[in-house]
């Protein structure tokens, strides 16, 4: 539970841009991880 | 003999007291490192005029000669006089302290400076030589070859001991109380992988060295590898350390940010002393002598506790960035994003390093050092694709950001060219940005990295003609990005250079 105290005024999340910027990252990476994948299973079949 | 007192001089401007004899260490490390910047980046415009193959401009010989003396020259020299330059900083500047024996530092000035140059030259003179980076056995370069890298790795050693040493006659001397300040942190990380490093350098290349003047009648290609590897990715992994230190530090310069939790980044620095290294066995996938289990382990679980750590970094930097702006009054989801200082160099170096660290070289690090793409991606460009977005846009780019202020504050002079300055590290970036798409999605096709002529493979009939003229298009992207590349690595010389010789002088 949050406490409001002197000098401990609640302040939320104080990056909410940042984490905004990491799921964007997050996507990033699995687009990235999908198209290695699937570009590089092409280029080497596996017969 | 210089008193204590004197041995010092106060920044006006920063308020940080500057032990003299540190200063000309850390100006003449910053100096030969950007030489070495400079030799390494004529090097690449000449590569990458040569992998793009509607110009193919060097013949083969040379290809190979200036491929081995590019990788050498900035995967190593460059980056680490620019690191120990930033050790003496670190160690003496930060703490408020002095530089404990100035002459050890000459002396492994001296013998970096010498093995770096004959290292090179022998590349240069010799074909025989052209042995790669990697300079896997049972291939033999001149034994002056291996004797200009141990030299260079003694100095960097003996750079490194006396940084700790530094660190601790601070502590002792009373210079600062408390924990490390947390560049100079990063910078004990970096320096603990560094020894790690150095030893597995001196593991590797002294038998070699040896076997070369015939002392030892053979070398095992394997055990070779294994030592190599101690020393390849590893010293990689000095530049991430020192270059995350960097970040801090330019996130602090430019915005006024400060850790939301410094123990936690403290805590992601620990991490990459205990696992980061781990990765390295993404190389020796194929050796035979390691099991499957060590191999799976050491590339995937282990390895992602190092990765853990970078995402600690990516997060902590840019929300110590947002909560900084935030309180100076900036509102939305991203008007702190916005308003950021993006005319600052050092702040756009921040932008761009961390951006193509993260999003190319971290991405591409992950993916590619995972044992089953591993296995489809090595040796192809897809591999320098990664390691140009590291080391260079990540590692380089944050260097070069913090130069604008190391060089103005250590040489007493002004910088020459700021407006340049802003838009250097775009241009760099930029020019990157393409050089390593050209690579990976090249490599994507299977294009293999180091070959001279992947159009016709000099006429091997084993590959026909044409192999990879599909790839045609994104060789040519590569060759673009290289030549936009060093037009802006080429003003960050002319820049540092210019403010050297021309800066008007400042007090202090």
């Amino acid at each position: 539970m949050a406490r409001k105290e002197a000098g401990h005024e609640e302040k939320g999340f104080e990056a909410p841009g940042t984490l905004v910027l990491v799921l964007v990252f997050l996507a990033w990476f699995a687009l990235a991880f999908t198209v290695a994948w699937s570009s590089l299973g092409r280029a080497w079949p596996v017969h | 003999m210089a008193t204590q007192a004197t041995a010092f001089r106060t920044c006006p401007v920063t308020g940080f007291r500057v032990h003299l004899p540190a200063q000309k260490l850390v100006i003449v490390n910053a100096v030969a490192g950007v030489l070495a910047l400079t030799v390494g980046g004529i090097l690449a415009l000449l590569i990458g005029l040569t992998r793009w193959q509607a110009v193919h401009l060097l013949p083969a010989d040379l290809y190979y000669r200036f491929v081995s003396m590019h990788g050498m020259t900035m995967l190593v020299f460059w980056m680490v006089f620019f690191e120990v330059a930033g050790l003496y900083f670190g160690s003496t500047v930060v703490l408020n302290a002095r530089l404990v024996k100035p002459a050890i530092g000459w002396l492994a000035f001296v013998l970096m400076a010498v093995g770096a140059v004959l290292a090179d030259v022998v590349m240069l003179v010799d074909k025989d030589s052209a042995i790669m980076f990697t300079a896997y056995v049972p291939m033999q370069a001149s034994p002056l070859f291996y004797l200009g890298v141990i030299l260079f790795a003694v100095g960097a050693l003996v750079a490194v001991g006396l940084f700790f040493v530094t660190i601790v006659a601070a502590k002792v001397e009373g210079r600062h109380r408390g924990s490390l300040p947390l560049v100079t942190y990063g910078l004990v990380t970096a320096a603990i992988i560094a020894v790690f490093t150095l030893l597995g350098g001196a593991m590797a290349f002294i038998p070699t060295f040896l076997w070369s003047i015939g002392l030892m009648a053979q070398l095992d290609p394997e055990t070779y590898r294994n030592l190599f590897w101690a020393f390849g990715h590893p010293a990689q992994q000095v530049n991430l350390a020192a270059m995350v230190a960097v970040w801090y530090t330019l996130a602090t310069l430019t915005t006024g940010a400060k850790p939301l939790n410094e123990k936690l980044s403290r805590f992601a620095f620990l991490l990459y002393i205990l696992f980061i290294n781990l990765g390295s066995v993404h190389h020796l996938l194929v050796d035979p002598g390691l099991s499957s289990p060590m191999r799976i382990f050491n590339t995937s679980y282990a390895m992602y506790l190092a990765v853990v750590a970078s995402m600690v970094h990516a997060f902590s930097i840019p929300s110590a960035v947002e909560v900084a702006q935030r309180a100076k009054g900036y509102k939305g989801l991203f008007g702190w994003l916005i308003h950021a200082p993006w005319k600052e160099p050092g702040f756009a170096a921040l932008a761009v390093s961390m951006v193509m660290f993260g999003f190319i070289g971290g991405v591409t690090g992950v993916l590619q050092g995972m044992m089953q793409l591993n296995m489809l991606a090595h040796n192809t460009l897809m591999i320098p694709g990664h390691f140009h977005a590291t080391v260079v846009a990540g590692t380089t780019v944050a260097f070069m950001g913090l130069s604008y202020y190391l060089v103005p504050l250590m040489t007493q002079k002004k910088l020459v060219g700021m407006a340049w300055a802003r838009w250097q590290p775009y241009i760099y970036g930029f020019g990157l940005l393409l050089l390593i798409s050209g690579m990976w999605l090249s490599g994507r096709m299977g294009v293999p990295r180091r070959s001279w002529d992947v159009f016709n493979f000099g006429g091997a009939p084993t590959f026909g003609t044409d192999a990879f003229n599909a790839a045609s298009g994104t060789l040519a992207l590569l060759g673009i990005g290289a030549i936009i590349a060093v037009i802006g690595g080429g003003i960050f010389v002319v820049i540092m250079v210019s403010t050297l010789l021309f800066g008007k002088k400042q007090q202090g």
